[in-house]
């Protein structure tokens, strides 16, 4: 039940209503830009985030919170770039690799925010192929005002 | 306890490893993660001399950013508390920590300990707004409306020390009282006042701000909102438009 209307909102069609700056911003070591979007229906606000890493290109994140209120966002999902050159030695872990983070129901019972499932994801093997990937899975309506897909990896910066 | 030494020493030893990141950039492997299995990242680069730089080449705070900001002076300052009481540097978001081979692993246990503080700032982030709220709102107050020459701590009845308001404008005309309110305990402290004045026939208007609705139960909030005048129920709200609603005040009771 709880997945299922986890699923819902991430697929739901949504729109940028707001955008923090029209091109990344640079923050300490990383590159940033952050987004209010709105559901079609109107009943529903998301922030969706964007971080890439200065120096390791590869290390990203593409998040999209459920917004109840605007001091209390529920992560939904987090497309992320590796962490880590090789597989970790210690435990199997996906973040060695392209991954997806999402919300499980044990998180919400718990009520603690955190995204504690995670897996390698064949979707995407780069930045820009998960931007995109996750523009389409977010249902994010109107990304083409705010992103040019033409340009490279950061390009856009 | 020997053979229990005996093998932390030896997982000690199989669990932790190093991969090159980047030339001379090495990535360690440690069994520290974070909330969601993603784990911690520390670098440690050899500077020559016998010296080693423990660094986690900005990744704490990009990573803090993904849900909490440090973005008002109070948070900075609790940042760089955290980091100046383990002796860790802090150059353009890279928090590092350089040290002589002889002490590397106590030093990178630190610096893991010091990295894992920063990143839980988010999950104490209510204890964290709650304890700076006063603080915040007295910032705010004398910065934003001391044009209003705002008494702190004031006495309306001096004879009873026990009512205080938080703070008074206009306090030799008809004054505005402001409150602020971060649990039940002050909200109903502030009922009590504001009644008491109404009894004493005191002239006043009540203004309330919360730290955020949620601090106070139903019941409290309708208390509240039943005895004072004008209810900001956020702090981040008295920030937005408390400047335009005191003006309006000051301008009404002359």
């Amino acid at each position: 039940m709880i997945e299922r209307e986890i699923e819902r909102l991430i697929i739901m069609p949504k729109r940028i209503i707001e955008s923090s700056s029209k091109e990344f911003s640079e923050e300490y070591q990383h590159f940033r830009r952050d987004f209010k979007l709105q559901s079609i229906d109107g009943n529903y606000k998301f922030r969706m985030f964007i971080r890439k890493h200065k120096e390791f290109q590869e290390n990203f994140s593409i998040g999209l919170d459920l917004l109840p209120s605007p001091d209390k966002g529920m992560p939904l999902i987090r497309c992320n770039g590796p962490h880590y050159v090789t597989e970790d030695i210690l435990k199997p872990s996906p973040h060695y690799d392209y991954h997806i983070h999402m919300i499980k129901n044990d998180d919400i019972e718990k009520d603690i925010r955190k995204l504690s499932f995670a897996e390698i994801t064949d979707r995407y093997n780069s930045y820009k192929e998960a931007l995109d990937y996750f523009i389409k899975r977010t249902n994010i309506i109107n990304a083409n005002d705010y992103f040019d897909f033409q340009k490279s990896l950061f390009g856009d910066l | 306890m020997r053979e229990i030494l005996e093998i932390l020493q030896k997982q000690c030893s199989q669990k932790i490893g190093l991969r090159e990141k980047r030339p001379n950039v090495w990535q360690v492997l440690i069994p520290f993660y974070h909330e969601d299995g993603d784990m911690v990242e520390v670098f440690i680069t050899p500077l020559g001399n016998n010296l080693f730089r423990i660094s986690d080449y900005g990744l704490t705070l990009m990573r803090l950013s993904y849900s909490y900001d440090i973005d008002t002076p109070n948070k900075e300052r609790i940042f760089n508390s955290i980091i100046s009481s383990y002796n860790i540097q802090n150059e353009r978001g890279i928090l590092f920590l350089d040290t002589e081979l002889e002490h590397l692993y106590p030093a990178l246990m630190q610096f893991i300990g010091v990295i894992l503080k920063v990143s839980n700032m988010k999950l104490y982030k209510r204890e964290v707004i709650q304890s700076l709220f006063f603080e915040m709102l007295d910032d705010f107050v004398f910065t934003n409306l001391a044009q209003y020459e705002p008494k702190k701590n004031f006495h309306p009845l001096p004879d009873m020390p026990e009512y205080e308001v938080n703070y008074c404008f206009n306090h030799s005309r008809v004054p505005v009282y402001l409150f602020g309110v971060n649990n039940s305990s002050t909200a109903r402290l502030t009922i009590i006042s504001c009644q008491k004045f109404i009894i004493e026939k005191l002239k006043f208007r009540s203004v309330t701000v919360l730290e955020s609705l949620d601090c106070l139960s139903r019941n409290d909030q309708k208390r509240l909102m039943t005895a004072v005048d004008k209810v900001f129920p956020e702090f981040t709200e008295f920030e937005k438009n408390g400047v335009d609603y005191i003006k309006r005040e000051m301008e009404i009771l002359g």
